[in-house]
């Protein structure tokens, strides 16, 4: 469905190497690294904000490497939700759909029916700034949402939750792709990778070091900053699993 | 609110800080204090100084108004996008308020006077811009639009890019961007420059005395009192003059902060 190829991308300090990434239908993918390792960048440019240096981004078989980024049908929910203070939960969900130049009833109807997905319909009329970290997270997605995107990219979206929040957004994530949506997903925390992840990749410095399926990771370790990462502490002909 | 514990040091910032301060009222204090209700009543009757003053704050504000949309899209622009030679924009914005401003309002004639490019298009409408309530709105801008250009940018840096971004990743073009993120964010910001760009305008009197003696404005005029018939003739109209500018200002930070407000009420929809 997704398919990034040799994607490059420089700037002074740091740079995107060749990414290549392969997300099929319906599919959870986590990206996994470290803080800086390059993912807001890859995602940001998947999403149409950055242009790449080289390389190819196909959806469903076609290029959109350099389609605006309203025409690619990819939603991007960043790290913390990046809900508009100034407007109202309601008004944030309506945002891109007053774009969409929706009728007034039809916007009413698909806000009130994500507000009940997501469990915010009593958030409503509030303003971000009286509201928590899940419930921003919450919103944010349902935002995205309203877009009808083929493919959901997710910023580190349990980021400075607490652990019940976690637990919450993450059983919402995981109904969200049973549902059909094919989710990519960049995090630091190898637990919710596990959790999550149909299929992961480990990047680190702009490239990527290792991708497969989870299980395929965690028996056979591509170095030992994978096999550290991924928090089995061992490389190489070790047979302990990963915790959570 | 952190406490203010006695020490030797808090006693230092305090004396110092109640110097600056007392620099600051005491003029001002004193000019009010030798001016009598009944002088300032009088002068409020005096029909030049009326004129004068609706004048000064009718072409202080159309220019603000003015010279404020134009100044909005280089704010935004210095805020957001980076260029090669951007630091020698930012110096050259801030030069009117370095310079003196009798040589600001030379430049100013320079610029407008019947034989430069500007003065010769107003010459096709018949129009002498020296001497014209259109030549002391350039003036007054000229002198104060650093202060518009540069609180606007100020908004603008202070608004989060990721916001910008998340608009456009929900299908907003860039224009929507602008007018439905970037400037509601900025607005406090921007509207605390048009207060400043506006004093500082109505206040000038270099730039404005050299470009246009007539119509006089304000400021002008108490300089003709003065030289003409003293210190107790210009201090009334001073007087005045400065509680119409408070009234306005206060009015002005008053409907910033109503909008602050506004913000927090329950919306009609949602």
């Amino acid at each position: 469905m997704l398919s990034v190829q040799n994607l490059t991308k420089k700037y002074d300090e740091f740079h995107l190497d060749s990414i290549s990434l392969e997300i099929g239908q319906g599919e959870y993918f986590v990206l996994l690294g470290p803080s800086g390792a390059g993912k807001t960048v890859l995602f940001e440019t998947i999403a149409g904000i950055i242009q790449p240096d080289s390389g190819k981004i196909l959806f469903e078989g076609r290029d959109i490497t350099h389609d605006p980024v309203r025409r690619r049908q990819i939603g991007l929910v960043f790290q913390d939700g990046a809900v508009f203070p100034h407007l109202t939960a309601g008004q944030n969900i309506s945002y891109p759909l007053k774009i969409k130049k929706l009728s007034v009833k039809q916007i009413r109807e698909k806000v009130f029916s994500l507000a009940e997905q997501m469990g915010i319909m009593h958030l409503l009329h509030r303003k971000p700034s009286t509201l928590s970290g899940g419930e921003l997270r919450r919103i944010a997605i349902a935002r995205t949402l309203a877009l009808d995107p083929k493919c959901l990219l997710l910023d580190e979206p349990l980021s400075s939750l607490d652990v019940q929040l976690q637990q919450d957004i993450l059983d919402l994530l995981k109904n969200l792709n049973k549902s059909g949506l094919t989710i990519l997903h960049i995090t630091h925390n190898y637990r919710e990778a596990f959790y999550l992840a149909h299929k992961m990749a480990v990047i680190d410095k702009g490239r990527i070091i290792q991708q497969g399926l989870p299980s395929e990771i965690v028996a056979h370790p591509k170095s030992k900053f994978v096999s550290a990462f991924i928090g089995i502490g061992s490389y190489a002909g070790f047979n302990s699993q990963p915790e959570g | 609110m952190q406490g203010f514990r006695v020490s030797i040091f808090n006693l230092i910032l305090v004396f110092l800080g109640g110097l600056a301060l007392l620099f600051i009222v005491s003029p001002l204090l004193s000019m009010f204090l030798h001016s009598s209700y009944a002088e300032v009543f009088e002068t409020s009757k005096d029909t030049e100084v009326r004129a004068s003053i609706v004048r000064t704050l009718l072409i202080s504000f159309s220019a603000t108004l003015f010279f404020a949309f134009l100044s909005l899209p280089l704010s935004y622009i210095l805020a957001r996008k980076e260029f090669p030679g951007k630091r020698l924009v930012i110096g050259l914005i801030d030069l009117p308020i370095v310079i003196p401003h009798s040589a600001a309002g030379i430049a100013i004639l320079g610029f407008i006077s019947r034989d430069s490019v500007l003065g010769e298009v107003a010459g096709l409408f018949g129009l002498n811009l020296v001497g014209h309530p259109i030549g002391i709105a350039l003036a007054m801008a000229f002198v104060s639009i650093p202060f518009m250009i540069n609180s606007a940018r100020d908004g603008f840096e202070a608004v989060p890019v990721r916001l910008e971004k998340a608009a456009l990743t929900l299908g907003a073009s860039p224009v929507r961007v602008f007018f439905t993120i970037s400037l509601p964010l900025a607005w406090r910001s921007i509207l605390s420059g048009f207060v400043l760009m506006f004093g500082r305008g109505m206040s000038e009197f270099g730039a404005v005395v050299i470009v246009a003696y007539h119509p006089m404005i304000t400021p002008v005029l108490i300089w003709e009192r003065f030289s003409a018939f003293g210190l107790s003739y210009a201090r009334p109209v001073s007087v005045l003059f400065i509680i119409i500018c408070l009234l306005f200002f206060i009015g002005l930070r008053f409907l910033s902060v109503e909008k602050k407000k506004g913000h927090a009420e329950r919306p009609k929809s949602y």
